[in-house]
């Protein structure tokens, strides 16, 4: 598998192939002696923020905290084992509701989307 | 567990161990070995993200146009011979002598 | 039958892509001023556009991917940021300059203010865009379209020099003017080759969920819609050519001139046809340059989007298209001249073309993505053009309009 041209910035799919984002990163562990082992992927802007460089990627972390909370300060990582590689797309054994990659737009749609007429 | 993360590596410069510039980072080879997915290779071209680019015979014919792409091909570097744990700075972790070795094309075939 | 039913809705919809205000305000200012001789322009652009919105198709309908994923993902985020933030800058002042079009559409026939008629447009169109479906307003807005070809027949009533007009269609050199001239010929070729009209085709051939299938049709509707919306422009150019010209208006830089236009061949129903014909061009465009923000956004960044869905269940991109509609209405509001935006922001979608046509060579020749429908030497060939010709835009158009503009 080619990293860059394979897995990063791809479509990722949960489960019920609900579209969750794109593979914003890719984590590896560093290990002695051994290659280095893929163990998660990426999701979110605060990811996308520290591709841009470092600064931006603490700005977006503390804009994030400021509106979310601590708890939103670091990115959203789906474990690799989780994940497989679907051709063009990747899907991953997750529900996205059980995890907080959707949190932003459920705010949004409690405060602002989902209060206009019509939604 | 120390992790970096990959993406941060996509384009970068890499260094010798004397700090001269060997090339760009343009592509990160992963192997699956039993249930673990490893990093196997580094590709490391004159320019960043070219590999991206030629992954089609147009691409590649432009860049040969524009000779934006080594003829030669890039340089395919194993894994241990490659310190990412600063992933904006990688730094070769074999004497420059050993680069010829690794010389080849990127693989075509889709 | 049904498919023949798809292909004819497919070619009207390109009424609200490329018959907009920048194509008519471009071809009725080239008319005025140069006669015949500017239809060349519009011819290339015509062309130019067809090879794109077919490929936008094919890549859609073969990977299931629109062309904004399809940067995204083949290039990576560093790279797709660039067309992203320009793409979403030109679509704005487009989007204003539509709302504007709606706008001046309706102080031609009510006297109120275009001022005025900038938010109670916005609003509409968004309403349309929040309670409505992609099918709805595909259909909805290319049967009203079908007035636009008042123009057409316009110009065959005027009964023009038909070997002058195919002259015009031979690219020749200014005989007064030149700097005026290459301007508005840029300015026509960024009204005909616009990034929202076939990133907007290929989100559309997802929403109507083509496959292999389509690849056909496909080329039927990008073939013959964009030459029917072509030739409409053509016709506003004739019309413009015979009637305006022929008045001493040879500089079409106040709207109020444009109804002028088709009242000596229809009388009164011509003023209707021209403000009725500029509205439904203009309001299409709006709706299709609004959802394209929204799309452009939630597919780089890989939210759910669609057209289809109810907003709470997307609401990223219903808030894009909806903070869209009502900051593009601003401009317009404080009473920025809609002429004068539609003439600058066809200039800075020129220039902007280079970001979006390039991955097309990438995109469109990648097995991965087209499988074997990959271009031929044709469709390669136009591409390579096509850059080309967007590079010499890109570099030239900014210098015309500052030098030459109006």
């Amino acid at each position: 598998m080619e990293l860059m041209r394979d897995l990063l910035d791809k479509q990722v799919f949960d489960r019920r192939r609900v579209k969750i984002g794109k593979v914003d990163g890719v984590v590896a562990e560093l290990r002695r002696g051994k290659p280095p082992r893929i163990v998660a992927i990426e999701l979110g802007s605060i990811t996308l923020a520290r591709r841009l460089g470092a600064r931006p990627g603490e700005w977006m972390a503390q804009l994030a905290t400021r509106v979310g909370g601590k708890r939103h300060a670091e990115p959203h990582r789906i474990a690799w084992k989780k994940a497989q590689d679907n051709g063009l797309d990747i899907e991953c054994d997750i529900e996205v509701g059980e995890t907080s990659i959707f949190a932003w737009q459920d705010w949004l749609r409690d405060h602002v989307i989902g209060r206009i007429p019509g939604a | 567990m120390r992790t970096v993360n990959l993406e941060h590596l996509a384009g970068r410069r890499v260094l010798s161990q004397r700090g001269k510039s060997i090339g760009h980072i343009e592509e990160i080879l992963a192997e699956q070995r039993g249930d673990e997915l490893v990093v196997t290779e580094f590709h490391v071209g004159i320019y960043a993200a070219f590999e991206r680019l030629s992954a089609s015979t147009i691409g590649i014919a432009m860049l040969d146009l524009f000779r934006l792409r080594r003829r030669d091909g890039l340089y395919r570097i194993p894994w241990d011979k490659l310190d990412i744990s600063d992933p904006a700075r990688p730094r070769l972790l074999c004497p420059m002598t050993e680069l010829p070795g690794w010389k080849g094309q990127k693989d075509l075939r889709e | 039958m049904k498919k023949l039913l798809e292909i004819s809705l497919g070619v009207v919809t390109s009424v609200g892509g490329f018959l907009e205000v920048g194509s008519m305000a471009t071809a009725a200012q080239a008319g005025a001023a140069f006669g015949f001789q500017l239809i060349w322009a519009i011819v290339l652009g015509t062309i130019c556009i067809i090879f794109l919105v077919e490929m936008a198709g094919r890549f859609a309908a073969m990977s299931h991917h629109t062309i904004s994923e399809g940067i995204r993902e083949r290039f990576g985020f560093n790279v797709f940021l660039w067309p992203l933030l320009v793409v979403l800058l030109v679509n704005f002042m487009v989007l204003s300059a539509e709302i504007g079009g709606v706008a001046i559409a309706l102080e031609l026939a009510t006297g109120i203010g275009f001022q005025w008629w900038a938010l109670p447009v916005a609003l509409l169109a968004w309403l349309l865009l929040w309670k409505g479906t992609f099918g709805f307003i595909e259909k909805g807005v290319s049967v009203l379209g079908l007035v636009t070809l008042c123009f057409v027949v316009g110009s065959v009533m005027l009964k023009p020099d038909w070997t002058a007009v195919a002259g015009g269609a031979v690219p020749s050199l200014p005989a007064h003017d030149a700097i005026n001239y290459w301007f508005m010929a840029s300015s026509i070729l960024g009204a005909s080759i616009s990034p929202y009209l076939f990133m907007f085709y290929s989100s559309g051939a997802i929403e109507d969920k083509w496959d292999e299938s389509h690849l056909g049709a496909n080329r039927a509707i990008a073939g013959l819609g964009m030459t029917f919306g072509g030739t409409i422009s053509i016709g506003v150019l004739i019309v413009a050519a015979l009637v305006l010209a022929t008045r001493g208006i040879d500089q079409v830089d106040d709207y109020h001139q444009l109804p002028l236009m088709l009242i000596p061949i229809f009388g009164f129903w011509g003023f209707v046809l021209f403000v009725a014909s500029l509205a439904i061009a203009c309001f299409g465009a709006a709706l299709e340059v609004g959802l394209q923000q929204a799309y452009l956004v939630a597919q780089g960044f890989g939210w759910t989007w669609g057209e289809d869905r109810k907003p709470r269940d997307d609401p990223g991109f219903s808030a894009v298209y909806t903070a869209s509609l009502f900051l593009a209405a601003i401009p317009i509001v404080l009473g920025l001249d809609p002429l004068r935006l539609t003439i600058f922001s066809m200039a800075v979608t020129a220039a902007s073309l280079p970001l979006t046509v390039v991955p097309f060579l990438f995109l469109l020749n990648d097995e991965r993505y087209v499988g074997e429908h990959r271009n031929g030497i044709i469709s390669n060939a136009a591409v390579i053009f096509i850059i080309a010709l967007a590079f010499v835009l890109a570099v030239v158009t900014i210098p015309l309009q500052i030098f030459g503009g109006t």
